[in-house]
């Protein structure tokens, strides 16, 4: 599904690289990726989104190669994947129910079918009885939860994930990792980024660890 | 995963193209609401620097077209002397006929200019207390076509006035050709006005865009990320922009009806003087004041692409993760 082979990407200056790296993850998988900071978490993902391009070596994603794509190309890519931020990044003057719609809106769902699965994915959160407020009037938590059912609700092959967890409390940080799991369970690739290696654990499934820009483990 | 493209669950393409032009013109209208005091002071900017060209051209243009015809006015009367014998007015009405620049020309005995003048002005009961017809020999001269500009009809005035006999040249209506090129300055200066608001123009829109963007630069790096396409992102900024144009281009038809109104008493005291009736018309004329509009939004159509172009797809490495 996803692979990287032989990829650099540095920074002038800066660190958050990744040196050399090679790693495969395949359809339907679940993964973990995690390390301190500035050790390329965000540049990994980064490069899947296509935000970012390689220095050297290449990103292959179905297959096909991403890491040169003409800015032209890049949004029905991006389609198909889901992305979850750290900062939610929500519409601030939209309804939760229109920001969690907004995918669908964007690929031309009826908007009547929009609203149907923007809602079923606000309940997939629990935050279904919200629907009707505005972004800025929910906790950060609550936020981030919107932006994961964002993330979901256009059912996309891959789920990119950078802390989702980070402003969630621990009970609801495990319940959010449930709505991932059970989009993992019909087949979504999924990819997060965490510090929580309790919940890494708990959890039980593969872990990619990076260290200064290198894959130190992928097991 | 495989999406359903199921017709029922998705528009089809053409009623997709509709809705998001539609979307677009509505979401572009709320972004001016969203920040009425700002927007308003950029209407009302942009209106004045469009009713002032507006306002010369419109004002040139409708003189102009008040003005006798070009023909008319430059006819040229030229008054012999007294005592002169038939034959000397012939040869001097051939000598005339010669010249370049000459379309026609006909004589008018004095007796004739007495009975057009009784058409005029029912003076003929002083005339006959006269001892003699006091009227000049007259020889009407029209200019040909080719002969088009003051200088030339200067010169052959000058011509004629040295030829022998002749007493003096009266160009019918001197003074149309000298407002005529003050119309004519008048139209230089709308020009020069105009392409000097429109460079302003386009710098206001494209300012007013650019803030709009910077404001909005989240909202845009939302619907990049989650894989808008450059059309989808860039069309409600183009249509704020045309928004702007049309209630620009709207209060610019105001702003000048007003000054037309303001202006057309003065303007028609002016213009009596020299015989012209004014016609309300050139103040409240359709066609420039619909120009205006249609100049108004294509100007801000303009200055919209200018902004967004560099701004919103500069670079893709905005940092989210």
């Amino acid at each position: 599904m996803i692979r990287f082979q032989n990829v650099t990407k540095s920074f002038e200056g800066s660190q958050g690289g990744l040196s050399q790296v090679s790693l495969h993850i395949r359809p339907g998988e679940m993964v973990f990726v995690t390390g301190h900071s500035g050790a390329g978490k965000s540049t990994l993902f980064k490069l899947i989104a296509m935000m970012e391009k390689p220095t050297r070596g290449e990103v292959f994603l179905n297959g096909s190669d991403i890491s040169d794509l003409r800015s032209s190309q890049i949004p029905s890519v991006r389609r198909q994947m889901g992305l979850v931020f750290q900062n939610p990044h929500l519409l601030n003057h939209r309804t939760v129910l229109d920001n969690v719609a907004l995918p669908l809106y964007l690929d031309g769902v009826r908007i009547e079918e929009a609203h149907k699965r923007a809602n079923a994915a606000l309940d997939k959160v629990g935050l279904h009885h919200k629907k009707n407020q505005m972004p800025l009037t929910l906790s950060t938590g609550e936020q981030q939860r919107v932006g994961i059912a964002r993330a979901v609700v256009s059912r996309p092959a891959i789920i990119l994930a950078d802390e989702p967890t980070g402003n969630v409390d621990p009970e609801m940080s495990l319940e959010m990792m449930r709505v991932f799991e059970n989009f993992n369970a019909i087949g979504t690739t999924i990819l997060i980024a965490t510090h929580d290696l309790g919940l890494v654990r708990q959890l039980g499934h593969r872990v990619i660890t990076l260290d200064h820009g290198r894959v130190v483990s992928h097991g | 995963m495989a999406k359903q493209q199921s017709d029922s669950l998705y528009y089809p393409p053409m009623t997709f193209f509709f809705l998001g032009h539609f979307r677009a013109l509505i979401y572009g209208f709320g972004q001016l609401w969203r920040r009425p005091a700002g927007n308003l002071m950029t209407i009302f900017v942009l209106a004045i620097a469009l009713a002032l060209p507006g306002c010369f051209f419109s004002f040139a243009h409708g003189i102009k077209q008040m003005l006798p015809p070009w023909q008319k006015a430059a006819d040229m009367t030229v008054y012999l002397k007294d005592g002169q014998s038939a034959d000397a007015i012939n040869q001097l009405q051939k000598t005339i006929n010669h010249m370049q620049g000459i379309a026609s020309t006909k004589v008018i005995s004095p007796s004739q200019g007495l009975q057009e003048l009784n058409k005029e002005f029912p003076i003929a009961d002083i005339v006959k207390q006269l001892p003699s017809n006091p009227l000049p020999t007259v020889i009407a001269i029209s200019p040909s076509q080719l002969t088009n500009n003051l200088q030339q009809l200067q010169n052959l005035n000058q011509q004629i006035a040295q030829l022998p006999g002749v007493d003096t040249v009266q160009m019918a209506y001197q003074w149309v050709q000298q407002v005529m090129h003050l119309t004519k300055v008048l139209s230089r200066v709308a020009i020069i006005v105009g392409v000097i608001f429109a460079l302003a123009i386009l710098l206001m829109i494209s300012n007013t865009i650019r803030l709009t963007l910077q404001k909005d630069k989240q909202d845009i790096q939302v619907f990049r990320f989650l894989g808008a396409s450059r059309a989808t992102i860039l069309r409600p900024l183009l249509y704020q922009g045309l928004w702007l144009g049309i209630f620009a281009g709207v209060l610019a038809m105001i702003i000048m009806v007003m000054i037309g109104l303001l202006m057309i008493h003065p303007l028609n005291d002016l213009l009596q003087t020299f015989q012209i009736q004014l016609h309300a018309a050139i103040f409240f004329n359709g066609c420039t004041l619909f120009g205006v509009l249609l100049v108004s939004i294509i100007l801000s159509w303009i200055g919209t692409r200018l902004s967004v172009q560099r701004a919103v797809f500069g670079s893709e490495n905005d940092c989210v993760f």
